[in-house]
């Protein structure tokens, strides 16, 4: 089977189109949140049982973290077409982490990378209104994360031999959930 | 189903904003596989919580997190694959 890997900055609205999009998709296709596979795990060792008490790991916990959801998703793409959604960099009280370190990527071994932006004001506006929090950052700082991930993909895509999609979600989600499917329909 | 695979039923079989009723009795019998001990069904992890709404899969994953059993925590810095040492260790000779 295969991974199509789908990141974007926190509040860009990657999960309602990601979990739009599964809804459209069949039986062989399987959702999976990088960060649920990492929480799971750090409830299991301990180390945390929040998504908030992730960012304050070490950044060994972290990796540890890290490789143990890599070979769950890795599992599980044995026998479904998986869309991982994850950041490539990862803000922790430390700085950004590249969210695929080796061992990792080399589990997940993604086929499609599909990255997911809209405009540092549109980003802003959503954070503003969501339910959930987010820190307080300036729209450069969203500009140098988006940046960040762009590097990430291209950097990960060339090791794996594996195009990159944007997708843009600005306006309608509806319009940008179906954007998604049709790009993982032609790529996985 | 491991627990990370809960996102994928909830966004199939459920449409947010949705209440516990509806959780339970819409995904009440499926077993969740704990790392450590004994499986729980999502109604018996869900009976221990006290909110009555979700607004998403995200805040659900987080209420079932909370709420499971002794056999999804474990014991910190316990790794069932053994010690590892790790580059902020110290190590005596």
């Amino acid at each position: 089977m295969a991974v199509a890997l789908l990141a974007g900055v926190p509040g860009v609205g990657l999960s309602s189109m990601a979990e739009q999009t599964r809804r459209d998709l069949d039986d062989d296709y399987l959702l999976i949140n990088f960060g649920d596979a990492m929480l799971e795990q750090a409830a299991t060792q301990g180390l945390a049982a929040s998504r908030s008490e992730l960012a304050s790991l070490s950044r060994v916990e972290t990796r540890r973290l890290q490789r143990r959801a890599g070979e769950y998703v890795a599992d599980k793409a044995e026998s479904n077409k998986v869309l991982l959604t994850t950041h490539l960099a990862v803000r922790t009280d430390s700085g950004f982490l590249p969210g695929l370190p080796d061992a990792v990527f080399h589990d997940v071994d993604p086929d499609l990378f599909v990255l997911v932006e809209a405009s540092p004001d549109t980003i802003l506006s959503r954070r503003a209104t969501a339910d959930r929090d987010y820190d307080d950052v300036s729209r450069h700082a969203i500009e140098f994360e988006q940046d960040l991930n762009r590097t990430a993909a291209f950097e990960y895509a060339v090791e794996a031999d594996a195009p990159v999609q944007l997708v843009e979600n600005e306006d309608d989600v509806d319009v940008a959930a179906t954007a998604l499917t049709d790009v993982l329909r032609t790529g996985l | 189903m491991r627990l990370p695979e809960t996102r994928d039923v909830f966004v199939r079989e459920l449409t947010f904003p949705t209440t516990i009723d509806a959780v339970i009795e819409t995904l009440g019998d499926e077993q969740l596989k704990a790392p450590n001990g004994e499986s729980e069904t999502i109604a018996e992890v869900l009976e221990h919580c006290e909110q009555e709404t979700f607004r998403s899969a995200d805040e659900l994953y987080n209420e079932l997190l909370t709420f499971v059993g002794e056999g999804f925590i474990g014991r910190k810095y316990y790794d069932d694959r053994g010690t590892q040492t790790t580059e902020d260790e110290e190590v005596s000779f």
